[in-house]
Parts: C-alpha cells; structure tokens; sequence
C-alpha cells in the first residue's frame, strides 16, 4: 500500500486483512470526520468518542460497503446515524432540539473574523434544527455534493435543498438580529 | 431560465456541481438580471463567513486501530514451536517432581531416582544418617549369628552321639570346628578391613531393617 493509492484500492487492501491500509483511511479522513462531528454536536469530548465508534464500526462493516469508491460518503453515513441514536439514547423527546452549546476549551481562531463573531455564528449553527445543521455543515464546511449528501442523509435531493435554504434563511435572520 | 430557476441552481452553482450547458444558461441570465446576481453573491459571502466562523480544528489524538502482528514465516512458526515445546518439558518434569516427590540419591557419582519411594522412607534416611559404629555393630552382629548358628548345627550333631565314638564322627567335628575358626579368621579380616578403609557411609543408605546388605558379596555368600 502507498500513499498514492485511491480509496477504493485501499478498502481493498483493507478487506484482504491489511489493517494498515484501513489506517491510512483513517489518517486521511479523521480531521474531516472529526470536525464534522464537532460542528454537529459542539462537543469535542463526544465528538471524538463518535469519530473513534465510527472508525471502528467501519472497519466492522467494510465488507457492506458496495460501491468502494464512496468510502468517505459510507463512513459519514455511518457517522450521522451513529449521531441521531446517540441523540434519540440520550435524550428520547429533546432528538429534534437544537445542541446545547458547550464549546469548551481553547475555540480556534479564525484572523479575518472578530472572536465575538465567530462565537455568534457558532451559535447560530448549533441552535439549528439538526436535520438543517447537518446539511449546512455538510455542504459549506466540508463540500460533499448534492448526490453525497442524499446518501449520507438518506433523504432525496430535492429536500435536502430546501433544507439548505431553510438553514440559510434561519441563519441571515439570526445575524441581522445581532446586528 | 428564469429567476426562480436560477435561485434553484444556486448552490450546485457555487459548489461547481453543475454541467457546462447549465452553467452557460445561469452565466447568461446572470448578465442581465441584476437581482439574480445579487442572490448568488450573497449566497457566497454567507459560505464565506460561515465557513471563516468555524475553522477546522487539530485532533487531540488519533483514531488508528491497533495492527494485529504480523504472519510469521516458517522460521518463526518452527522456532515458537520449539519454545513451546521446551517450555511444556520443564513444565512437565517440575510437575512430575511435585506430584510424586522422589527419592534422588548421588552415591559415588552415581546419581539414582526412585519414583515410588514414600517419603517417610526418605525422610527418615534424611533424618538418621548411619554412622561408622553402627555398621560395625552389624557386622559384629552378623557374625556372632553365623557363628551360633555353625555351633548349633555341630551341637545338634554331637548330643545324639557319643563323642569320638567312630571315625566319622570325629572328622565330622573337626570340620565344624576348621569352619569355625575359618569364619573366624573372615571376622578378623573384615574387622581389618572395616578399619583400614572406613567404609564411608552415605546418608541414603539403608535403615538397619535392611543392614545385610551392607556385606560385601564375597563375605555375605559364605556361612
């Protein structure tokens, strides 16, 4: 295996036993999945416990995975669901709530924008509903397209659009009442 | 394409999801409709600051699973094997030690294991070693009983009849008494030799239930 070789050869290479080969997945996907885990639930604790089950249940279920060239869609997939059941375990009528923010520690910095409103913003993303967080996280943060989304979300493209615009429209409303 | 089109378009747009031909349509209704333009603006700038207000952060640690060694070739295999197996003999012959507690004796660098020795036996060997008098005790023991029983057997003889009242008779008692004082000059020579060469004893000798056998085979065959 090397560094060069594509996703799908290296889930290949994964599933004839090489744990290796699905490391170097993992190398290539954990800061993307971890952040996106991150936003989702603003918890970096839990976030990292949500990355570590997914990572390990891939590997579980590689073998499901059939079209091989969509392992970073497959694992977030896996990612997301984790996510909603961890939700639904925890707290059974509040699944559909906004995150409660609890950004603990050290908040990276973004120069071009003040830290009062990065925090805002933050916010603003995490009292989404979750079903609109997660397409706005999905789309402007990490950039899977459309078709991706419709399966990692398990839902058609045309909902997730209007998803999109929703989350869009709640956000501008937000910003304009800061301002 | 109309405006409500192209604001349906917006977002594969942006995230250059779109084919050639539809993005040509967009371009050219972009360049005259002002208000369209301006939406597909605004729907930059807010991918912009959303994205610019969360930055991706370092992880804390990593999420590699463990690698499970890796296959050895023949070598290894033979060679763990081989471990395996030595270390299942130790363990065997240090169970068998425990379990039946032998009885290992070093005589004259001869080295012997009794496996069905009880170990009071052993222990009482352990416990009493022999010494130097008490086999001279035995041998004097041994003596003196053989040298009754030749004397009992020649009175049994001479009471029966009267003393030297036939030819027979007399060399008959003159032979007991040529084997008496032969096994008289044995004890002598075997005191001799007990006292010349010490007889070192070891311990793992036998008690005195078995002291016969502390004779010398030439001595011990003979009346």
């Amino acid at each position: 295996m090397a560094q060069e070789d594509s996703d799908k050869q290296l889930v290949e290479q994964a599933l004839d036993g090489h744990v290796e080969a699905f490391n170097l997945l993992v190398w290539r996907c954990q800061r993307h999945l971890y952040n996106f885990l991150l936003r989702l639930t603003g918890d970096r604790t839990h976030a990292e416990d949500l990355c570590q089950e997914t990572f390990l249940r891939g590997y579980l279920h590689l073998k499901e995975l059939r079209d091989r060239e969509r392992f970073r869609s497959w694992l977030f997939r896996i990612a997301v669901n984790l996510y909603r059941s961890d939700r639904r375990r925890l707290s059974p009528l509040a699944a559909d709530a906004p995150e409660s923010e609890s950004l603990d520690g050290p908040v990276s910095h973004s120069p071009s924008m003040p830290r009062e409103t990065q925090l805002a913003i933050r916010t603003l993303i995490l009292r989404l509903r979750p079903e609109l967080r997660e397409v706005i996280l999905l789309h402007f943060f990490h950039g899977f397209h459309f078709d991706e989304m419709a399966e990692i979300l398990d839902c058609p493209v045309s909902t997730l659009k209007s998803r999109l615009y929703k989350a869009v429209d709640e956000l501008r409303t937000g910003l304009q009442h800061q301002n | 394409m109309n405006c409500s089109d192209f604001k349906e378009w917006i977002p594969e747009r942006v995230s250059g999801e779109l084919t050639p031909e539809k993005k040509q349509e967009m371009e050219s209704h972009e360049s005259s409709c002002s208000t369209c333009r301006q939406a597909l603006a605004e729907w930059r700038q807010m991918e912009s600051l959303l994205r610019s207000s969360w930055p991706a952060e370092d992880l804390r640690r990593s999420f590699f699973l463990p690698v499970p060694p890796r296959r050895s070739g023949w070598l290894e295999t033979a060679r763990t094997w081989f471990g395996l197996a030595s270390m299942a003999a130790v363990t065997g012959c240090l169970l068998l030690l425990v379990l039946f507690r032998p009885a290992i004796h070093l005589d004259r660098g001869q080295l012997s294991v009794n496996f069905f020795s009880t170990s009071s036996e052993s222990a009482g060997t352990a416990a009493q070693p022999i010494t130097q008098a008490q086999v001279q005790g035995w041998v004097q023991d041994a003596l003196s009983q053989s040298v009754s029983q030749t004397s009992s057997k020649a009175n049994e003889i001479a009471p029966s009849k009267p003393v030297a009242t036939s030819i027979e008779d007399a060399d008959h008692v003159a032979q007991l008494a040529a084997q008496i004082q032969l096994l008289k000059e044995n004890q002598l020579s075997l005191w001799q030799e007990v006292n010349q060469h010490g007889l070192y004893l070891q311990s793992s000798w036998r008690p005195a239930s078995d002291r016969n056998d502390l004779y010398p085979k030439e001595h011990s065959n003979q009346p």
